[in-house]
């Protein structure tokens, strides 16, 4: 391996982690708790309990997630969830990090994780799942060109917005079937994230407004209101 | 009529609260066949089901990577070239480059005025 190859691939696996650092960041931001105040209290699931409970990213976590992707996906065929993109690898990123999240919020708040390690664990998933959805689709014949990998993985990072509004029912569904203290707690765990996040993300909104680059407007009413 | 997102979603957590016993995906084809799923529909679960199954693996390997005392960082690089194997040096570059494309493409999502 020459040198100069070795300088490219050095440089870009740089930006992948930074970028996903950066991604990662302002969608932490964005996760708020202000949505859980309206929903009704159903009944308690010793299965939600027992998700929110378990160890983050273990073996169980993925049955909740195949549900919950399901639960989507349904819902866009039935004709009652619209979705600009309703590819496989854009309800099973959404799945896998919305869900992901509420339980790391929820151990920040009960203190089994420490804050400090929440974004490791986010970037590490958003980079399980980048080099999964790459692996996926070269197995399947993709064609090693720049644009058309990043058209297959750009589907593991959706648009900020749109996570934003599909993040709410997720959340929903998990804090109507625990019990209402275990919701607050939730809420809690959320809005310490969410804290912590924002002051990060507006440092990166800064950043982005030096260089003479918009910011867009929805970003700005969430995360300066 | 067509079930509400939240009437499916209690459908399949009530299944999956029910019947332990069962393999999630027994649970979502049987509620998804209640639903009349589209065979598109079908399809499109079982990918997903399939991607979360290696969302998993790549987070195992990621762990044990860190384990090992590799980084992140080395780990992505270590996978691109698995990916990559038997492929040209160009290849192997287009992939990592193709990838941090698609990153900056999600981080630019921020400057959308939606």
């Amino acid at each position: 391996m020459n040198m100069e190859h070795e300088e490219i691939i050095q440089q870009s696996a740089k930006l992948i982690k930074e970028g996903i650092s950066t991604y990662t960041t302002i969608q932490s931001a964005l996760l708020d708790e202000v949505g859980l105040e309206e929903m009704p209290i159903s009944q308690p699931m010793q299965c939600m309990q027992d998700f929110l409970d378990a160890e983050i990213n273990g073996d169980k976590d993925t049955a909740m997630k195949k549900l919950f992707a399901a639960g989507i996906a349904l819902a866009n065929d039935s004709g009652v969830l619209p979705l600009t993109d309703n590819s496989p690898e854009m309800i099973s990123t959404i799945a896998d990090d919305t869900l992901t999240r509420t339980k790391v919020a929820y151990q920040v708040a009960t203190g089994d994780i420490q804050i400090e390690d929440v974004t490791d664990t986010l970037i590490d998933n958003a980079a399980a799942r980048a080099m999964a959805v790459a692996d996926v689709a070269v197995e399947n014949g993709l064609p090693l060109i720049v644009e058309r990998v990043c058209d297959a993985v750009s589907l593991s990072f959706p648009p900020l917005a749109e996570v934003a509004l599909l993040a709410k029912p997720i959340l929903k569904h998990v804090a109507v079937r625990v019990a209402p203290k275990v919701k607050e707690v939730v809420k809690k765990g959320i809005s310490v994230v969410s804290s912590v996040a924002k002051q990060a993300a507006r440092r990166v909104i800064d950043a982005v407004r030096e260089t003479g680059r918009k910011v867009g407007n929805w970003l700005q009413t969430m995360l300066f209101q | 009529m067509a079930k509400s997102y939240d009437e499916i979603m209690a459908a399949l957590l009530e299944a999956y609260e029910a019947h332990p016993e069962m393999d999630v995906e027994q649970i979502i084809a049987q509620v998804s066949a209640e639903i009349g799923a589209s065979e598109n529909c079908q399809k499109t679960i079982q990918e997903t089901s399939a991607l979360l199954d290696k969302f998993q693996e790549k987070r195992t390997s990621l762990a044990a990577a860190h384990e090992e005392g590799d980084t992140t960082q080395k780990w992505i690089l270590l996978e691109a070239n698995r990916i990559t194997e038997g492929k040209s040096e160009e290849e192997k570059n287009n992939l990592l480059e193709g990838i941090a494309k698609a990153v900056n493409k999600g981080v630019e999502s921020i400057e959308s005025e939606e």
